[in-house]
């Protein structure tokens, strides 16, 4: 019996915690942007993509240096 | 300032989505940017991705909320933005139609130069308070939280570094630091407050920053000794030497007290 009940604390208690940020769940797992902005792996794997398919571009001699 | 990684330059902190942390983080991110968030592809969730919503106009973006003075309690900025000079650049080709021949030949070809070059190095309200500016290289300065005032070493010294940074903060070989810093560990805009910053909203763009209304002025804070001072003007010492009596009205503080600088 005892187990029981604790049981069902632990269950209100996580279902307390899910209802209260249920909000913030709800935005990031809708937004894919931010579903891959915040994924550090994911962002390293496509930015290396990027990298890797630019054309490399020699800066001029007058861009050079500080502002 | 060390160049960032690619991943970081847009990789988002989950403290942005806190509402707690940075109410900029409720809005979606498809409002600002565009894009489409539900495709799972980079390249198609890509198309159409405004990277900063901000320039030229950020009417639609900050404008929504920090528009023109309202009852929301936002301070009047997106509004004012026109005549900011780091987003218009004005006094660069004011300055340049003084010097330059007149001609109209002559002057298509620096209006050409301008638009492909000169006005690729500006700033906006992004490239302040959430990146660092585009000309130099871009990426967040925090994981995209918005910063009330722009960090000096990121933001401001980033542009305005080997010929204001570095003599600020004394990193020019035998020259010393500005006193502002060393002594009162005074930042950029102790002086260049966002007023100056955002521009002065309506009436007569100024020709340069001389111009500037609400620029920074010695004389805020630096008073003649004896004369009536409100409470913010005590915050700087007395002009009590007696040369500036003599000078005062005639002469431009910097002309006695600038230091040596470098110039184009």
């Amino acid at each position: 019996m005892k187990n029981v009940s604790k049981l069902f604390v632990i269950f209100v208690a996580v279902f307390i915690f899910v209802l209260v940020n249920a909000a913030t769940f709800v935005s990031a797992e809708e937004s894919g942007c931010v579903s891959c902005h915040t994924n550090l792996k994911k962002l390293l794997k496509i930015t290396s993509a990027i990298e890797a398919s630019k054309p490399k571009v020699e800066k001029p001699a007058e861009s050079k240096g500080e502002g | 300032m060390a160049p960032l990684e690619p991943y970081e330059k847009v990789q988002i902190d989950t403290d942005f989505l806190d509402e707690d942390e940075d109410v900029h983080g409720q809005v979606s991110c498809e409002k600002c940017h565009g894009g489409n968030p539900e495709s799972n592809d980079y390249k198609t969730a890509h198309e159409g991705v405004v990277r900063d919503p901000t320039y030229p106009d950020p009417s639609k973006t900050c404008g929504e909320c920090h528009a023109m003075e309202n009852e929301s309690g936002h301070p009047e900025i997106a509004g004012k933005s026109k005549t900011s000079f780091h987003m218009s650049l004005a006094p660069f080709k004011n300055k340049i139609y003084l010097r330059a021949n007149p001609d109209s030949c002559v002057r298509d070809k620096i209006d050409n130069a301008m638009g492909t070059n000169c006005s690729a190095c500006h700033s906006s309200c992004g490239q302040c308070h959430v990146s660092r500016p585009g000309s130099v290289g871009g990426g967040f300065i925090d994981g995209h939280l918005f910063q009330k005032t722009p960090p000096v070493e990121t933001n401001c010294t980033s542009c305005h570094g080997s010929r204001v940074g570095q003599e600020f903060h004394g990193e020019n070989e035998g020259i010393p630091a500005d006193v502002h810093h060393t002594e009162h560990g005074m930042a950029c805009k102790a002086c260049h407050t966002g007023d100056e910053m955002h521009g002065i909203g309506m009436g007569k763009e100024p020709f340069d920053r001389y111009e500037v209304a609400n620029r920074a002025k010695c004389e805020d804070c630096h008073k003649m000794a004896g004369s009536e001072k409100t409470e913010a003007d005590k915050q700087g010492k007395d002009l009590v030497h007696p040369d500036h009596a003599i000078h005062q009205g005639k002469v431009s503080c910097q002309v006695c007290h600038s230091m040596p600088y470098k110039n184009c």
